[in-house]
């Protein structure tokens, strides 16, 4: 592979490597990338870093201060809490990446068919859209995980569920400007399927876009997976998430105020970072934005 | 009224009634009913007969119209949880949430108006950098933690606020109300603020580069007047959209603020139904909330056509 660079892979290199070298200009982003990089890897190798099992309960410990023993001290039934915070981590990026990746699937398929077939199809998707962007959505969070139980599956659904409006306006938006250009309607007149125009030549221009949506997506899920663990409406305890953490440790603010501290600064820095990251990945890929 | 509103309000009152059906649905199709069956007290016959009486075996159609015909004469149903009226329970909360909603969207628009616009005519200068970072943290920041760390900082270790409350019931009067509104009031504010100051800051930077901005600078117009008769009346036109936006969010917002510092508002409410599984508290709270969040979409759009002359409707 490496003998023989031909002229078209070198071309193809080129504006990638200016992505690249955009991307790493981009401070804050690359400071991102490095702490979700860490984050990840920590809340992954959480069953040997952690030095204690998360839900071990030690009431002779409870509530005890930062030691040599416990590098944070523990929570209010002894739990380790930086065992309890590395743990935790696993449900904000399992929760964060999954529903955010599903929302972006059905965004790129309501925007898509809504842009690429018009019409009426067209007029009730984007009234849909709409209307899932005018009601109070949190609202309706509540009542789902209220009615069908919090577990991990539960909430990911249900975020991916409340969350496509975006992408399906932007992938709209992108389809209906490429499916205008000359090569899409060359490629309609040489005979192509529907299925090929939309897999092969409309789609894959909206992917720019598209990965800088499904970014600040894995923030926003990150957000409202915390919001209702926080709430006691999401991850149940005694799993640990960052957001049920907080919870707990509100009852004793006047008492052990570090406690709140930690998992509300993990759940601050994980979502900064997202959002760097996609602020990062936009003005890399569109030099002309900002 | 111009045909353009008229077939908006259409539209809103047929997704209210959809918003409606969805939550109905949902609600209905739950596995186990509603918390109160599942008390210590009530066996499984004493809970049969409950779930008969609430009418919870009948099908799904015929609860809905049950629980729609006595929606349009006025009659949100009882609470499971404690009896009451739910339109009695709303009525007691609603001016709670109204005075923070109010309060933390006047803080927002008169800390985000001026900073955006000073960003904007600073552009890149430091003012404009701190307020950029400022303005990402303030979207990154979760809602809750914020309040609890104001509560660790200012009632816990500082003891200038209270950590929760109205202060209604006290006999502080209105400077007891000002010191329990300010930390739910900010923490509420907070994500709205920083949105409106990049708004504004966009807006302001597109119309600052406009040519009737520069003929008036040509003019020798002094740079304050520049600023508040010409750049800032067609600036601030597109943030009233945005506020239409972002009521909503204000709602959602409330449900945890509330939560954080025991607020009595509908937010609070609307989470203690959940977590009781109280169907008809969460039906009316997701009608009303659906309704004001529509009625002040619908308030913006009208407001944007009074200020922008060039719009219009229909």
């Amino acid at each position: 592979m490496a003998d023989a660079v031909s002229p078209r892979t070198a071309a193809e290199a080129a504006p990638k490597g200016r992505a690249l070298r955009a991307f790493l200009r981009h401070r804050g982003a690359t400071v991102a990338l490095f702490l979700l990089t860490v984050m990840t890897g920590a809340a992954l190798l959480a069953p040997w870093i952690a030095p204690y099992d998360p839900e071990k309960i030690n009431i002779l410990r409870s509530l005890a201060a930062p030691s040599a023993q416990h590098w944070l001290g523990t929570d209010e039934v002894g739990r380790d809490v930086l065992s309890r915070l590395l743990f935790g981590g696993r449900v904000s990026i399992v929760v964060g990446l999954v529903a955010a990746t599903l929302s972006v699937a059905i965004g790129v398929a309501i925007g898509g068919l809504s842009a690429y077939f018009g019409g009426l199809l067209d007029a009730v998707l984007m009234r849909f859209t709409d209307g899932m962007l005018s009601i109070p959505l949190f609202f309706f969070l509540l009542v789902v995980m209220a009615v069908f139980g919090s577990g991990l599956t539960q909430i990911v659904i249900v975020i991916a569920l409340t969350s496509w409006m975006p992408v399906a306006r932007i992938v709209r938006g992108e389809v209906l400007r490429v499916k205008a250009l000359p090569y899409v309607e060359a490629a309609e007149a040489l005979g192509a399927r529907r299925l090929h125009v939309i897999l092969r030549h409309l789609l894959p221009q909206t992917v720019p876009s598209v990965i800088v949506a499904a970014t600040l997506g894995v923030a926003n899920a990150i957000l409202l997976e915390s919001a209702l663990s926080y709430l006691g409406l999401g991850i149940q305890p005694p799993i640990p998430s960052w957001g049920n953490m907080l919870q707990g440790s509100q009852a004793y603010v006047w008492s052990q105020p570090l406690l709140a501290l930690w998992p509300g600064l993990m759940i601050f820095v994980a979502v900064m970072a997202y959002n760097a990251l996609g602020d990062g990945i936009r003005d890399a890929l569109d030099p002309g934005a900002g | 009224m111009p045909k353009y509103l008229l077939s908006r309000l259409a539209q809103s009152a047929v997704l209210v009634v959809i918003v409606s059906i969805v939550m109905f649905a949902l609600i209905a199709s739950a596995p186990g009913g509603p918390a109160i069956l599942y008390q210590e007290d009530v066996d499984a016959e004493a809970a049969a007969t409950m779930r008969r009486n609430l009418g919870l075996d009948d099908p799904i159609v015929v609860q809905y119209a049950r629980w729609a015909a006595a929606l349009v004469q006025g009659d949100l149903g009882t609470s499971l949880s404690n009896s009451r009226p739910v339109a009695m329970l709303i009525g007691q909360r609603f001016g709670a949430t109204a005075q923070l909603a109010l309060a933390s969207l006047g803080l927002a628009l008169v800390v985000a108006i001026p900073i955006g616009v000073l960003s904007a005519v600073r552009r890149n200068g430091w003012f404009d950098r701190i307020a950029t970072a400022g303005a990402f943290m303030g979207v990154s920041i979760p809602n809750f933690w914020l309040g609890i760390m104001m509560i660790v900082l200012f009632s816990v270790t500082l003891g200038w606020l209270p950590s929760g409350g109205t202060g209604a019931t006290g006999d502080g009067g209105w400077l007891e109300r000002l010191r329990h509104l300010a930390m739910p009031a900010f923490v509420l504010g907070t994500s709205t603020m920083a949105q409106l100051t990049r708004y504004t800051r966009s807006s302001m930077v597109t119309v600052l580069r406009e040519d009737f901005v520069r003929t008036a600078r040509a003019k020798g117009v002094p740079q304050r007047t520049v600023l508040t008769r010409h750049a800032l009346r067609n600036g601030l036109i597109p943030v009233v959209t945005v506020i239409g936006v972002l009521v909503p969010r204000l709602f959602s917002g409330a449900a945890i603020t509330e939560s954080i510092f025991s607020w009595p508002g509908l937010g609070r409410l609307a989470v203690d139904a959940a977590l009781q599984r109280d169907f008809p508290v969460i039906m009316a709270l997701t009608l009303v909330v659906s309704v004001l969040v529509i009625v002040a979409s619908f308030v913006v759009d009208v407001l944007y056509a009074v200020i922008d002359p060039r719009i219009r409707y229909g």
